[in-house]
């Protein structure tokens, strides 16, 4: 009795090593997956708390904010990632991760920076707050604040509603609440003047119609009113946003003649009388990179500054429209810039006569803001930022990739 | 008499085990899991009743539905992982805008969701707009310039007359704001050309109603992005390097 006894005692303790042999062999590999793919992040010493972005002077040092996401077809499963990256006045950044958000953007106004989500919206500065919304959403337009109204807000290319009409979503607000709304078309292009929202879309099933309409926030409702329409190439396209003054709209096009041809379309605000102004003829190349590395910089390649239209494209050169004299010059262009082949590794942001524009450099092998006055096309200051090639290195450890899809500055250097 | 009621509940249970049309545990059918591993964000029974309809119509075994879903999808992951190896994508690769093309063309990218390179399609509709089907939103359009690709994606033009390539393009359009997302890929070349859909399932719907091409390579229970990239009905026109 006693021998069976220390006989099945040897049995359990060998199945036991049995066991916890085959469970080792089995599951820890398949755990050490699941905990490298779906929870271990590399980055984290890069990522910021929230704790981090509720402090009250949390955007007191912060120069430069950016925003990357991964795109839509890679959020197949809710695995998409988007990072709104605060870099502060030694260049180091530190990013906030989030879901996926594709051509996600921020605005900044007031010491507080809006970021928008997936599915909230969230201020930081002043005062931190986050506001969650009903709706997700998963491709931006646009984000501002505008000045008339006294809120942020954002435009999203939503879909397409249970009618069966499209839907461009709009959240505004500001730290006393959020609201949302549609504007009931897809956007092609758009714009604000401090005042009003501006849109441009076009129905092909209407003989290549495009309109242009103003959107304004009205006793907290989406009002919209149509300005003009005209026809237009169904092969074109708007590489700008609205631009205004207080006489005209702007909006950079190509299609319209050819996809090589690069026009400003000018649109008077009284009588809407438009005009064609040929910014840039490209030499016509179906076989080479031209119609990619034609495409701007960065999402905000338009700006206006003293009279004078400033228009920057994927080649790197910057053009001149004068509205006055209708004349256009090629000002100048980037030092130690490469054409990436419309990669779109750049953003711009403009801030009366200097434009910043961030952007990877292959050669140096690092992420730089560069300074540039458009008066005199001089290159007035570089500077390094550290923190993000760590952030895509765990992007790309996710088999992912993320584009840059914003960037503003929030302070000069 | 507990003996005789412990019996009759067993019965009851064993019965309700192996009458499919009753049952709606998953656990009995074979694959359901493994579908759903590889085909995240569907659910074990929304597979089971795609199964079951396809099988209603073709008069076969649910499980021999299952079966087939599961071996196709089981190649495709395979093939992805296999071009995953060959290509070692870093985040660099990604980025690429993609160009204008003709309409009726259709453009073919990696994507990767959960570490599966389940590819992604779509069609363009002018030359600088394109329609695809994607996840949360379903079928959209958005110009091709904001649809960022990897490097090595393609644009293909199928093998049939410009005026079929374009009401292709005009079926697809025609799609938006009516056809929301769809998981399953597995068995969607059995299901209704109307209603929600992923981005093969449209392209594929857009030429076999349009211009009667079946642009599926290897014409199993579903049609995969891959599937029309590799089909010998398309023909790169261009590689996006």
């Amino acid at each position: 009795m006693d021998m069976n006894g220390e006989m099945i005692k040897m049995m359990k303790r060998k199945w036991f090593k049995v066991s916890l042999m085959t469970f080792g062999i089995l599951f820890l590999p398949l755990i050490g997956y699941l905990f490298y793919f779906c929870v271990w992040d590399s980055s984290t010493a890069f990522l910021l708390s929230e704790a981090e972005l509720k402090r009250e002077n949390f955007l007191q040092d912060k120069q430069a904010i950016v925003y990357f996401s991964t795109t839509v077809p890679q959020n197949a499963f809710n695995d998409g990632l988007s990072y709104a990256v605060f870099v502060d006045d030694q260049g180091r950044a530190k990013s906030w991760k989030m879901d996926g958000l594709e051509l996600g953007s921020m605005a900044a106004h007031s010491n507080q920076v809006f970021v928008e989500e997936k599915e909230k919206v969230r201020l930081v500065g002043n005062r931190y707050q986050v506001f969650p919304m009903k709706d997700k959403q998963f491709t931006g337009e646009r984000t501002g604040y505008l000045e008339k109204g006294h809120f942020f807000y954002s435009i999203y290319n939503s879909g397409f509603d249970e009618r069966g009409g499209y839907r461009s979503d709009v959240r505004w607000g500001n730290d006393k609440g959020f609201q949302t709304g549609t504007i009931p078309y897809y956007i092609r292009s758009s714009g604000e003047d401090g005042e009003h929202f501006y849109i441009l879309t076009m129905d092909f099933t209407k003989d290549n119609k495009c309109y242009l309409k103003e959107i304004n926030i009205i006793n907290q409702k989406v009002e919209i009113k149509s300005l003009t329409e005209w026809r237009q190439s169904e092969n074109s396209a708007f590489l700008s946003s609205i631009l205004a003054d207080e006489h005209y709209f702007y909006v950079v096009l190509y299609g319209e003649e050819s996809d090589f041809h690069v026009q400003l379309l000018q649109i008077n605000k009284q009588n809407y009388q438009m005009e064609r102004y040929t910014l840039v003829k490209y030499p016509p190349n179906e076989n080479d990179d031209t119609l990619t590395n034609l495409l701007p910089l960065g999402r905000e390649s338009l700006h206006l500054y003293n009279r004078e239209l400033y228009y920057v494209d994927g080649f790197g050169d910057i053009y001149t429209f004068n509205p006055l004299s209708k004349k256009v010059q090629k000002k100048f262009s980037l030092l130690d810039y490469k054409p990436t082949g419309g990669s779109n590794d750049e953003q711009l942001y403009f801030h009366n006569q200097y434009m910043y524009i961030f952007r990877f450099n292959p050669s140096t092998g690092q992420y730089v803001i560069e300074k540039y006055n458009l008066l005199n096309g001089k290159r007035e200051a570089v500077r390094e930022v550290t923190g993000i090639k760590e952030i895509m290195a765990e992007v790309s450890r996710r088999k992912k990739f993320a584009p840059v899809y914003d960037f503003k500055m929030l302070k000069d250097f | 008499m507990k003996k005789w009621i412990l019996c009759g509940l067993s019965s009851l249970v064993v019965w309700g085990m192996h009458s499919p049309s009753y049952a709606a545990s998953p656990e009995i059918y074979p694959y359901v899991k493994e579908i759903v591993a590889m085909q995240p964000g569907s659910s074990q029974e929304e597979v089971i009743a795609d199964a079951r309809q396809v099988a209603e119509i073709e008069q076969i075994d649910v499980e021999e539905v299952l079966k087939q879903m599961q071996q196709e999808l089981a190649a495709d992951v395979k093939k992805g992982e296999e071009e995953m190896k060959r290509k070692l994508h870093s985040g660099s690769d990604g980025r690429r805008p993609l160009p204008t093309s003709e309409k009726g063309n259709v453009f073919y990218t990696d994507a990767y969701s959960s570490g599966v390179n389940h590819g992604h399609v779509g069609v363009y509709y002018t030359n600088k707009n394109i329609v695809e089907s994607t996840s949360g939103v379903g079928v959209r359009e958005i110009e091709a310039k904001s649809v960022k690709v990897y490097k090595g994606a393609v644009i293909q033009s199928v093998k049939t007359s410009e005026g079929k390539r374009r009401a292709a393009a005009d079926w697809a359009k025609s799609r938006v704001g009516k056809d929301g997302y769809s998981y399953n890929f597995a068995n969607n070349r059995r299901t209704s050309h109307y209603g929600n859909k992923n981005c093969s399932k449209l392209v594929w719907s857009s030429f076999i109603l349009q211009a009667d091409l079946d642009v599926d390579k290897d014409k199993g229970s579903g049609v995969y992005p891959r599937d029309i990239r590799d089909s010998s009905l398309t023909v790169t026109v261009k590689t996006i390097q």
